[in-house]
């Protein structure tokens, strides 16, 4: 509380969609503020490195620059770490490490905070070496390190052709990609649906001329069964999804690249409608034509609502930051609003083609099978803990969590909630979309006890 | 908004025990992994070697201690000229 400003709206993320909406809000005079945990404002695809000089894409550059320009408040290394609806707007309490005000307020709040890679489990995987694509896409691309030396790259989808390519252009040897999805000969009768979308075929091709140049093997229709080592990986052997055609390679690093999963976690702290859709990543939230939530008021937009991809982020921004006008009395003209929306159906259809060709990796991925392999990273809870709590009548996440601790160490169960699921789905036979997700509580992450003392003794820490 | 340094500008920090140089702006995660370091932590249940995972702050298992008992993310954490900067490797050394 206290006498801070009131925002029009706080804008949660400095990606394509946050910087978008932003920019709609500086445009129609209304006083935004941009909240993003990042040093530099960008967002995982627009990401500006802290290290180098080298900027992002043109469109990352100038839409940075124009965020920069433009009416608005900016705070960048903080972390969001709670909201409370109020009466009339919400209390959103950070942290920075530098100080500073504790809690904001804003009228409306768009929640534009991307996602996350999906990890998928097998016996091994947490040996170090074994990291996830998005990681070390980040360790090569922006901090200029190659994350190892002999890379196997496991997973699907054409951010896996990316990797390797950035893997090769550093000097790292690629000894295979292995996707799960078999060679997609579907894809060539889909191929009329890319029409409009030349510029991010030729990326994605281009990165495939890379591969081919360089002569690194691709395994279709083939998972990672297993990461074997000491210290760290030394050995991953893939197969067929039933363990059949196994192959075994020298490795120090696996890569995981299993797509993404939404990150709105903050929505549904607050009590957003959410619901389980696979093609989209996960649980996302119910939203009306503004981006609005079930929750009047709050926006979600681009990833953190579905995966689909920078294009439809840059978009939805700009949809929820008029629908945040609309809310606050601004007239948004309707054909504007039309116009929009149409582009927007164009750009949706490039993130069903893929998801079509690269399917959600538990419709090709079998759930492990062995009872021994780690679910929960944090708490080294086992798919066979699970199980068995499972066999004596545990049902709900809820129980598993409380019965066997997964999900309660320092990743607050972003890493395997939704993994527990998965397996709580098949283990009762229930569809993963009717097991009741995580309830998220603040604090959204791990957060020094200073930065919280003496005001909201009664948060409970999740640790 | 900070602009971006020079890739030659350098600071002096001390991980686990040794000086070293880096590139200012690097993160502690691309400090340690160029000076060959393959794990950063260990499991707080078996204690078994836990490395770099998700790289982008979700996942914590590359907390490492700072000169002044902070436990940070190595992923977004980016040095700092003097940083003090402890593995759970140096433990066992």
């Amino acid at each position: 509380m206290g006498g801070g400003t009131r925002w029009d709206t706080i804008v949660i993320g400095a990606g394509p969609a946050g910087m978008s909406a932003a920019l709609e809000l500086a445009r129609l005079g209304l006083s935004a503020l941009v909240i993003d945990s990042a040093p530099l404002p960008g967002g995982q695809y627009f990401k500006q490195s802290t290290l180098r000089a080298k900027p992002p894409s043109e469109e990352g550059r100038s839409l940075i620059a124009a965020f920069a320009r433009a009416e608005l408040g900016r705070l960048m290394d903080t972390q969001v770490w709670g909201i409370t609806p109020e009466p009339d707007g919400f209390e959103v309490a950070v942290y920075r490490k530098s100080g500073g005000e504790r809690r904001l307020w804003a009228r409306t709040l768009i929640i534009a905070t991307g996602a996350y890679d999906r990890p998928v489990p097998f016996p091994g995987w947490d040996l170090p070496g074994v990291m996830m694509a998005g990681g070390a896409l980040t360790m090569i691309k922006h901090q200029g390190v190659l994350p190892g030396r002999r890379v196997l790259l496991c997973g699907t989808g054409p951010l896996q052709w990316v990797l390797a390519r950035h893997l090769l252009e550093g000097g790292a040897q690629v000894v295979g990609i292995v996707d799960a999805a078999p060679f997609p000969w579907k894809a060539l009768r889909r191929l009329t649906a890319l029409m409009g979308q030349g510029e991010r075929m030729r990326e994605g091709l281009g990165a495939w001329a890379a591969i081919l140049r360089a002569g690194v093997p691709v395994h279709w229709g083939k998972i990672i069964l297993r990461a074997e080592g000491a210290d760290g990986v030394e050995k991953a052997v893939i197969g067929r999804p039933d363990g059949t055609s196994t192959r075994s390679f020298a490795v120090d690093t696996v890569c995981l690249g299993y797509g993404f999963q939404p990150f709105n976690h903050l929505a549904r702290m607050i009590g957003c409608e959410h619901r389980y859709v696979a093609p989209l990543g996960g649980w996302v939230p119910l939203r009306d034509d503004w981006c609005e939530t079930t929750l009047s008021g709050v926006f979600v937009a681009g990833d953190a609502a579905g995966i689909q991809g920078k294009d439809v982020a840059l978009l939805e921004g700009r949809l929820a930051g008029w629908g945040a006008a609309r809310r606050l009395g601004v007239d948004v003209a309707d054909d504007q609003v039309k116009a929009l929306g149409a582009q927007l159906r164009r750009q949706r259809v490039m993130a069903q083609f893929l998801s079509y060709v690269f399917p959600y990796p538990f419709d090709s991925v079998p759930f492990p099978v062995e009872d021994d392999t780690i679910l929960c990273r944090c708490e080294e809870v086992r798919v066979g803990d699970v199980r068995r709590i499972v066999r004596e009548g545990a049902s709900t996440l809820r129980m598993v969590r409380m019965l066997t601790r997964a999900g309660m160490g320092l990743c607050q169960g972003r890493t395997c909630a939704d993994l527990v699921c998965h397996l709580l789905a098949q283990e009762t036979g229930t569809p993963v979309a009717d097991i009741a997700g995580p309830r998220i509580s603040p604090p959204l992450f791990p957060i020094p006890l200073h930065g919280v003392i003496g005001e909201e003794a009664h948060v409970r820490s999740e640790n | 908004m900070g602009g971006s340094v020079g890739i030659t500008d350098t600071v002096r920090v001390v991980v686990d025990g040794c000086e070293v140089e880096a590139p200012a702006g690097q993160t502690i995660a691309a400090l340690l992994v160029s000076l060959g370091y393959r794990s950063f932590s260990r499991s707080k249940v078996s204690g078994s070697r836990r490395g770099l995972f998700c790289g982008q702050g979700v996942c914590f298992e590359c907390e490492v201690t700072l000169g002044d008992g902070e436990k940070v993310r190595a992923c977004v954490t980016p040095v700092e000229p003097g940083m003090v900067i402890r593995t759970d490797q140096a433990k066992e050394a």
